[in-house]
């Protein structure tokens, strides 16, 4: 009750909702563009606040954050670059059906599952903070690294229709991530020399160049003539129609908190393994996944959003952040001398409020913002190809550049463009090599950690997986493996014979 | 419409950045006339990096500019180093770490040490403590030693990496022949993470990145490695009542915790710095944190520049050749002119 | 035609087979020898992992290899306009090249004016006020309100 009222003394202050607003506005603007990410308008946002009352600092960034992380779905949907690593699996089926002049029902799903699921969050947050964090507890390094293998194998699967190479684009995703200088022993590995790979591939160079520039290439080489959508469907959609997909949509959100809850996952993760999940779930999409299945944009949108809510679980309870911006937020507290930690919650009970609050109301903007922007904004899909392309590379150029001011990203940013069309050729998906460069140090280095602490036991492979979560995670890799491999799939349609 | 609302985000984008009026539009004439950064190159939430925060909002009091604080962890704090170095030595790139610079050298982790750059303020010392898990079977210090002595190599211990401070404290138990498996995390509350999650049997934190686990009691606070048991829980004992002869090692400050920029940034910056630095320790609110963290108050210990570079000419002769003695550093302190003191 | 573009698409699997197997034993020999260099135990060494990756591609490349030409025609689509994509790369390559000796401003309008007329919009009008409306909206928008600092 007191929670309650807590939060509702916050929706009725003017000014608090007056700034979400405006950290709204500017989260749309920062999410859509590839290359300006959510984390750099935190980062900037605290510079902005740092003589700002805590809550309206607070107010500001939860605009930005929860309307920044679904705004990723619509660059995602209309031109097929996702704004942010977790918007690439709405690419999956976003683009698809924006191809085919829908992009106006696209979009108005994203924002409806982008708003429960962003919900969903922060209602988690607010009732289940306590027991989710301790589950985030029980997870290993073991468990951290395969739930990532999980999650790459799952993409491998999910994005194209050879499995092997969808593997061979997470492993050599994987070797992109170790290049630079390694997190324990501090040595720099496969960096041939150059010393502007020192500091390691940053993700926003490799994705703008995998999504964006590659893209760009791609339709220059099929046709500049054809793409051009040949009329926008403006059907009124029914209500019901939109809504038939709630009670799946908050089993997608619950994945997303718990994998939003663990540091280092994040939104890419729990968007595959929710789009893994519809696969498997609904029998009948409307068209065949990868198609134009407004399910999936579904299953991808309502699971990465919940995860800002899940994100922010350990960063207030344990004091460990879930992602970026969490990181980011983290500092505003400290900035204004809050300890987020065990005794956060009770101890600061009005702070706790204000990012509920901030949730809530920034989820609100979300909704009454995307349902503005998405008739007007899907128009862009009918801009010719030849005007809209140039604008396209210039914006992934600045992109690029912009994250740490440096022109060696730019040409990494060329590099993966050229070799995401080369793989885009020969159907390799670009979606495991991106997954792979986000995940691929947190599980180089809980592999290590995972062996170290289990090399001083004497049952070495007992400790090593023992566990039960581990066990259960490993028996999924183990199982994706297999389902997915043809030697099995010949050898039962043999024994069958 | 469209251009309606592009229009009113660049009116709402405008207004907020003259609100914080972060002008770099000014011509340079005195430092700061831009944000800093302050690089703390241990994860986010460890002792080092909820000082550096600290420090930073007494600072920006001072200069008059933000400071924005980004964790850049890895590698026992040598990459955030490197990104120091790395950036323009113009004095807006600020390192805030621990003492890991001391030991990188002999521990074949980076080329860089102290001297690669110029102390603005060696500020506080936060005192080690020994805790374990709630659940732990553990109920005292002497619980703990007696189970790593029976066990020897067998008993998990976690810590931030090679050289670091939890390094130094295994070393300092090993001298009197305690074999412990020691497992790296990014940051000092990754280590504590890992004692609650059961993943390791103890690890030695600094006081102030334990105490809201203390105050919950998820951690049990088991020992204090330093001469002085604390103020705030005055029946804990210290590392040297249950082994007696560690005292010797105790004496060193374990993680002083320093304020550098990179040697070429010009004097008059590095003046105006340390100015500020001074000016920001005298803060009641940062007066209230070090009580409150039990900190040791080193800069009213090394005042001036002369004292910083021998204080930390000493540290590193100290835990160098401990260091080395023990067989864990790479390389002879003496390849690096580290002379050999006494210890 | 058919016929012939599935064998050179079973040809092209063969070479990345190739390709891949190389990587996966070059990254092996890699980190075995830089392992033993390092003079670090397995648990703690930074070649554990790509060990591991390398391991993990050797029997992908294998697979690979192995089903060279027989997989279905693959939906990559045949029109394939070698010239167009080639120029906009290259040209984009020059464009990032002189970037830092012409300054943003100047580069880019330059580069989207090109673009344009390549990709056939002849409206001169149009282009012109686009490349230079476009070029300083991202040059106020990023180089002044975001501190991005541009060339």
């Amino acid at each position: 009750m007191d929670m309650f009222l807590g939060i509702f003394s916050y929706a009725i202050n003017m000014q608090f909702v007056l700034l979400v607003l405006s950290g709204s506005l500017a989260g749309l603007f920062v999410g859509s563009i590839p290359g300006l990410s959510v984390s750099m308008a935190t980062a900037l946002l605290v510079s902005i606040t740092y003589s700002w009352q805590t809550t309206n600092a607070i107010a500001t960034i939860m605009g930005v954050y929860v309307v920044g992380v679904f705004s990723g779905a619509l660059s995602a949907i209309l031109i097929n670059i996702p704004g942010a690593p977790s918007s690439v699996v709405t690419t999956l089926d976003g683009f698809p059906l924006a191809e085919k002049g829908e992009a106006y029902k696209a979009l108005i799903y994203a924002v409806l599952y982008s708003f429960i699921g962003t919900l969903f969050g922060f209602l988690a947050l607010a009732v289940l903070a306590k027991p989710i964090s301790s589950v985030a507890l029980k997870f290993t390094p073991m468990d951290y690294f395969l739930l990532a293998t999980f999650g790459l194998t799952t993409v491998g699967s999910l994005t194209t229709k050879h499995f092997a190479k969808g593997l061979i684009s997470a492993c050599l995703g994987l070797f992109f991530s170790m290049v630079g200088i390694d997190s324990v022993m501090g040595t720099a590995r496969l960096t041939f020399g150059i010393e502007n790979l020192q500091a390691g591939i940053n993700i926003v160079p490799a994705l703008v160049g995998l999504f964006g520039f590659s893209e760009v290439l791609m339709v220059i080489s099929t046709s500049l003539e054809g793409g051009n959508v040949p009329s926008l469907s403006h059907k009124k959609l029914k209500t019901r129609e939109l809504l038939r997909h709630t009670p799946i949509s908050l089993w997608y959100a619950t994945i997303g908190v718990v994998i939003g809850a663990l540091p280092g996952a994040g939104g890419p993760v729990a968007a595959f393994l929710a789009y893994s999940q519809a696969k498997k779930l609904v029998k009948n999409p409307s068209v065949p996944f990868g198609e134009g299945a407004i399910e999936g944009i579904v299953a991808s949108e309502s699971a990465n959003n919940a995860c800002i809510g899940g994100a922010m679980i350990p960063m207030l309870t344990l004091a460990i952040p879930g992602d970026a911006v969490t990181a980011i937020i983290l500092s505003v507290f400290y900035v204004h001398g809050l300890r987020p930690g065990p005794m956060f919650i009770k101890t600061s009970a009005p702070m706790f409020h204000a990012i509920l609050a901030g949730g809530f109301i920034g989820s609100i903007f979300l909704l009454v913002l995307g349902l503005l922007v998405a008739p007007r904004i899907s128009k862009i899909i009918t801009v010719p190809k030849r005007i809209l392309l140039p604008l396209v590379i210039v914006l992934c150029i600045i992109g690029s550049f912009a994250t740490n001011n440096r022109m060696f990203d730019v040409y990494l940013m060329l590099f993966f463009g050229v070799l995401g069309f080369f793989m885009r050729r020969r159907s390799y998906s670009v979606a495991p090599m991106t997954l792979a460069i986000v995940l691929g140090g947190m599980m180089d280095s809980n592999f290590r950690r995972a062996i170290s602490l289990a090399s001083s036991e004497d049952a070495f492979l007992v400790a090593l997986l023992g566990r039960p979560i581990t066990l259960v995670l490993l028996s999924l890799v183990i199982l994706t493996l297999l389902s997915n491999s043809r030697a099995l799939k010949r050898f039962i349609r043999k024994r069958r014979m | 419409m469209k251009h309606k609302l592009l229009v009113l985000f660049l009116l709402l984008l405008s207004i907020s950045m003259l609100w914080g009026a972060g002008n770099s539009e000014s011509v340079d004439a005195s430092y700061p006339t831009k944000p800093i950064t302050m690089i703390v190159p241990y994860g986010a939430g460890g002792t080092t990096d909820i000082s550096g925060r600290q420090l930073a909002v007494q600072l920006e009091k001072h200069l008059g500019k933000s400071i924005t604080v980004i964790n850049q962890g890895g590698a026992s704090g040598s990459i955030g180093a490197r990104t120091v170095l790395d950036a323009k030595s113009d004095g807006y790139t600020v390192l805030f770490t621990a003492e890991s610079l001391g030991t990188q050298r002999v521990m074949g982790l980076s080329e860089m040490s102290y001297d690669d750059f110029t102390p603005i303020m060696v500020a506080v010392n936060d005192p080690k403590v020994i805790v374990v898990g709630k659940d732990s079977a553990y109920e005292t210090l002497q619980d703990l030693v007696d189970d790593i002595k029976n066990r020897p190599g067998k008993v998990k211990m976690s810590y931030t990496g090679p050289g670091g401070s939890g390094h130094v404290q295994a070393m300092i138990y090993g001298k009197f022949g305690m074999e412990m498996a020691l497992t790296a995390y990014p940051g000092g509350a990754d280590c504590i993470l890992a004692v609650l999650g059961d993943q390791v049997d103890f690890t030695n934190s600094n006081y102030s990145t334990v105490t809201g686990y203390l105050e919950s009691g998820d951690l049990k606070l088991l020992g204090i490695s330093a001469l002085d048991r604390l103020e705030a829980h005055p029946d804990v004992p210290t590392l040297g009542e249950i082994l007696p002869g560690s005292e010797r090692y105790l004496s060193n400050p374990f993680t002083p915790l320093s304020l550098l920029v990179d040697k070429d940034v010009p004097p008059e910056v590095v003046t105006i710095l340390r100015d500020a630095a001074k000016k920001a320790v005298q803060e009641p609110a940062w007066k209230e944190f070090v009580v409150k963290n039990s900190l040791d108050k080193l800069y009213e210990k090394y005042p001036d520049e002369s004292s910083m570079r021998k204080f930390y000419k000493d540290w590193e002769s100290l835990v160098s050749w401990m260091l080395y003695d023990s067989g864990v550093a790479k390389f002879s302190p003496a390849k690096f002119g580290i002379e050999k003191s006494q210890y | 035609m058919e016929e012939t573009q599935q064998s050179r698409s079973g040809a092209y699997s063969r070479i990345e087979g190739f390709i891949f197997l190389l990587v996966s034993l070059c990254a092996i020999v890699y980190s075995l020898v830089e392992h033993q260099r390092a003079k670090v135990v397995w648990q703690q060494s930074p070649y554990l992992f790509p060990l591991l990756v390398a391991v993990f591609l050797l029997p992908l490349s294998l697979s690979l290899l192995r089903s060279a030409g027989k997989e279905n025609k693959d939906g990559a689509p045949l029109l394939f306009l070698v010239r167009d994509t080639v120029v906009v790369a290259l040209g984009t390559v020059v464009y990032v090249i002189v970037m830092p000796h012409l300054t943003f401003l100047v580069s880019t309008v330059l580069f989207l004016f090109a673009l344009f007329f390549y990709l056939g919009e002849r409206r001169y009008l149009l282009i012109s006020l686009l490349s230079v409306g476009f070029t300083s909206l991202m040059y106020l928008l990023f180089g002044k309100l975001l501190h991005v600092m541009l060339p």
